[in-house]
């Protein structure tokens, strides 16, 4: 089967090509080893089946970032029989420098001129057959959104992978030329050894001292042959200072004496940059953000809710009616009990309208060009308290539900700073949460339970803050990354590919976290149901899981909990809100009396700590599989629940502990 | 005729323009910039520079940079 690579700069809109050549045939995973996103599917072109692989978004082709490093393996170890360069027609110098660096590897690639329409709407032409020919390499314009050109494209990339015949020369100038033959008639001297490479590449790249390829050289030529081409580089690097910035500014020259043979017409002032006076206005800008995230918050759990409610009640209905089918009681609890697979399927599937509709949403203001543009506000006040200015979108999110928080980091790029904030996010005070403690300051605070409950929103934030610029001073150790970051042009977003995007997310979901949340859940209905000698219990009080909460009360005494507070900790694993239906039915009150009852057994002081303990203690299990399916390791997971345990424990104690000194037992 | 000026790009007002003179400042930052086109002698206009990042375009691109990074880039006034 034909394999083709798509490269190309970020925002150039080679996610929606990929997808209208795709469309649901695609697999996303992550590159082994790495948080970098991996997508790859099939598109039939012309009765042939061709794979895809959609590489990640890089300007270059260094050995200095995760994105650029997989780009380059992957064209030179898995040798695709075509590489499309998509290449934003709008900015074509920009994008010819990643062109170019692909066209240095020697190998087949299609220029794939996407946004021409963009190009000329900013009064610009550009002569697409001169560009041909002086690139040598074949070039297809499109418009993605509206899937013009993109049959041309498939057929071009047939063409090109059965009669092999690009040989694009780059005209660098006479010196560089020279130099870089000198480098290769040595190394041709090992050819063998150099099989899977291209000479004239690992010649450029050694000429500008890069790690990775200096090593290949050295481990696979002789000493006096690395001596003599370390030689020819020292000469080089005497005459014309770093040679890597001498080669970037040497490649540019190249560039801007194509672009000026082909691009017509000045740019003029457009659309996009009329929109960015009123979106990034000095006084509107932030305004008109957080009205932007509101609407993001709004459309995702309000268009989600009654879908959510639907599975939920579905499930819970079907189950009911379907028990006592099996004539055998395990059975009949593996399949319909209230953790039994059945409600755990419900359960799952209750989050795949959430998912769907928030990537849907991100989806279209990401096509846009607008996340960028919230990047860019956001992001001196945030970087005071150790986060970009995009982690605020999550953050926002996780207020609704942690499990999209955290599938919202999604639109972070830099690794550390998603995984930061990703562990942090279970920290953002959900919704789920807000049912369980609403009942519980109700019972308390009257009159103040507003400002009890924002005082636990302030805390969850407080604590992500600091727990962000801890991770940054010491795990992660606060690298030095000037910013610099490019505002794409708006575009009108994609419905189709926003479509395609919540589809494959929610599907993706589903099979990623929802065996991890399933097994969770049959662990708890298990240990809830069962004896210690794996008889089935006559109530809860018998059960495993109560055996545990017995075990572990000693530890929560000091925070003044009985037994049955720490078993129900244990059933909020599964969804925060059960919490306080499991503390009822532990003391055997109904639930519409439990506030009352809550309010007579314990003091103001003990339950604000028990709130304080549940808002940061373990991410739920939906959460977790989120936490596990984003950043691809268990490690994170671990630390995720060790860190907040502990955290949990020590606040609550701090609270309780300074409550007491300071104002008696009651307040 | 004045004599060129030449200062650092994050002193440059909305709306002015410059051509890049130097650039310092670490290897890593420095790529970042020359592969973005932001190198001696390109031709650098300043769209937004009040509060936070500075908004730059750089041969028809839009880039925001750090307030950090725009003092070591030295560029010479034309207008």
């Amino acid at each position: 089967m034909i394999k083709v690579g798509l490269a190309g700069n970020p925002n150039v809109g080679k996610s929606v090509i990929f997808n209208n050549l795709t469309g649901s045939r695609q697999h996303i995973g992550n590159w082994p080893g790495k948080t970098v996103e991996k997508k790859e599917g099939y598109a039939r072109c012309n009765g042939d089946t061709i794979y895809i692989i959609d590489l990640p978004g890089s300007y270059s082709l260094t050995a200095y970032s995760p994105e650029e490093i997989i780009t380059r393996e992957y064209i030179i170890n898995d040798k695709p029989d075509v590489v499309v360069a998509v290449v934003d027609a709008s900015n074509l110098e920009r994008n010819l420098y990643l062109v170019l660096q692909l066209m240095e590897l020697g190998i087949n690639l299609v220029v794939d001129l996407n946004k021409i329409d963009l190009a000329e709407l900013s009064g610009q032409s550009i002569d697409v057959k001169m560009l041909e020919k002086l690139l040598g390499v074949p070039i297809v314009p499109t418009i993605a959104p509206k899937k013009i050109g993109l049959n041309e494209l498939c057929e071009k990339i047939l063409e090109v992978a059965k009669f092999k015949k690009i040989s694009p020369k780059i005209k660098y100038s006479r010196e560089v030329q020279d130099t870089l033959e000198k480098i290769v008639s040595i190394l041709e001297r090992y050819r063998d050894e150099f099989r899977d490479y291209y000479l004239v590449w690992l010649a450029i790249k050694f000429l500008e001292k890069d790690p990775i390829v200096e090593e290949i050289i050295r481990n696979r030529i002789g000493k006096n042959a690395f001596n003599e081409i370390s030689i020819i580089r020292r000469k080089f690097e005497e005459k014309h200072g770093n040679t890597e910035l001498y080669m970037i500014n040497e490649r540019y020259r190249v560039i801007q004496d194509i672009v000026s043979k082909v691009v017509r017409g000045e740019r003029k002032l457009t659309v996009s940059d009329i929109l960015d006076y009123a979106f990034l206005d000095k006084y509107l800008g932030i305004p008109v953000f957080l009205s932007i995230l509101w609407i993001l918050f709004q459309f995702t759990f309000i268009v989600s809710t009654p879908f959510i409610d639907l599975v939920g009640d579905a499930f819970a209905f079907v189950s009911e009616n379907l028990e006592g089918i099996t004539g055998n009681a395990y059975l009949d609890y593996l399949f319909f009990g209230d953790y039994g697979i059945l409600n755990g399927i419900g359960m799952i599937l209750s989050f795949v309208p959430l998912i769907m509709t928030l990537y849907f949403a991100l989806s279209l203001f990401e096509d846009f060009g607008y996340m960028a543009r919230a990047a860019f506000l956001m992001d001196k006040a945030m970087r005071k308290i150790g986060m970009t200015g995009r982690t605020i979108i999550p953050m926002i999110l996780g207020f609704g539900c942690n499990v999209a928080g955290i599938y919202g980091t999604r639109i972070i790029p830099e690794e550390e700073d998603r995984i930061v904030a990703i562990i942090t996010n279970p920290l953002m005070m959900c919704s789920a949460r807000l049912a369980a403690f609403s009942i519980l300051v109700q019972a308390f605070w009257q009159a103040n339970a507003g400002s009890v409950l924002l005082s636990l929103y302030i805390l969850g934030i407080l604590l992500a803050v600091a727990i962000s610029l801890l991770l940054k001073k010491t795990v992660f150790k606060e690298r030095v990354s000037p910013f610099i970051m490019e505002l794409p042009p708006y575009q009108f977003p994609s419905i189709k590919n926003a479509f395609s995007e919540a589809w494959n997310r929610g599907s993706l979901f589903f099979k990623k976290a929802g065996t991890i949340i399933l097994v969770g859940l049959l662990v708890i209905g298990v240990l809830s149901t069962v004896t210690i000698d794996m008889r089935p219990a006559r109530d809860i009080e018998e059960s495993v899981i109560a055996m545990i909460g017995e075990a572990f009360s000693p530890i929560f005494k000091p925070l003044g909990w009985d037994w049955r507070l720490v078993v129900a900790i244990i059933f909020g694993f599964v969804a925060k809100e059960i919490v306080i239906g499991a503390t009822a039915m532990l003391y055997g009150v109904p639930e519409e009396e439990f506030a009352t009852f809550i309010a007579n057994n314990y003091d103001p002081l003990t339950i604000y700590g028990y709130m304080i303990f549940v808002l940061v203690y373990v991410p739920c299990i939906a959460s977790l599989a989120a936490i596990k399916h984003e950043t691809g390791s268990w490690k994170w997971v671990i630390f995720t629940v060790i860190y907040e345990v502990l955290l949990a424990y020590v606040l609550n104690l701090l609270v309780v502990s300074f409550g007491r000194i300071l104002f008696g037992w009651y307040i | 005729m004045v004599e060129s000026m030449i200062i650092p790009l994050a002193f440059l007002g909305e709306g002015m323009a410059g051509i890049v003179r130097s650039v310092s400042g670490g290897m890593g930052a420095k790529r970042r910039l020359y592969e973005l086109g932001l190198m001696e002698g390109a031709y650098i206009r300043v769209l937004k520079n009040d509060i936070g990042p500075i908004l730059v375009d750089v041969k028809g691109s839009r880039f925001a940079l750090g307030r950090g990074i725009s003092m070591k880039i030295l560029v010479e006034v034309v207008e």
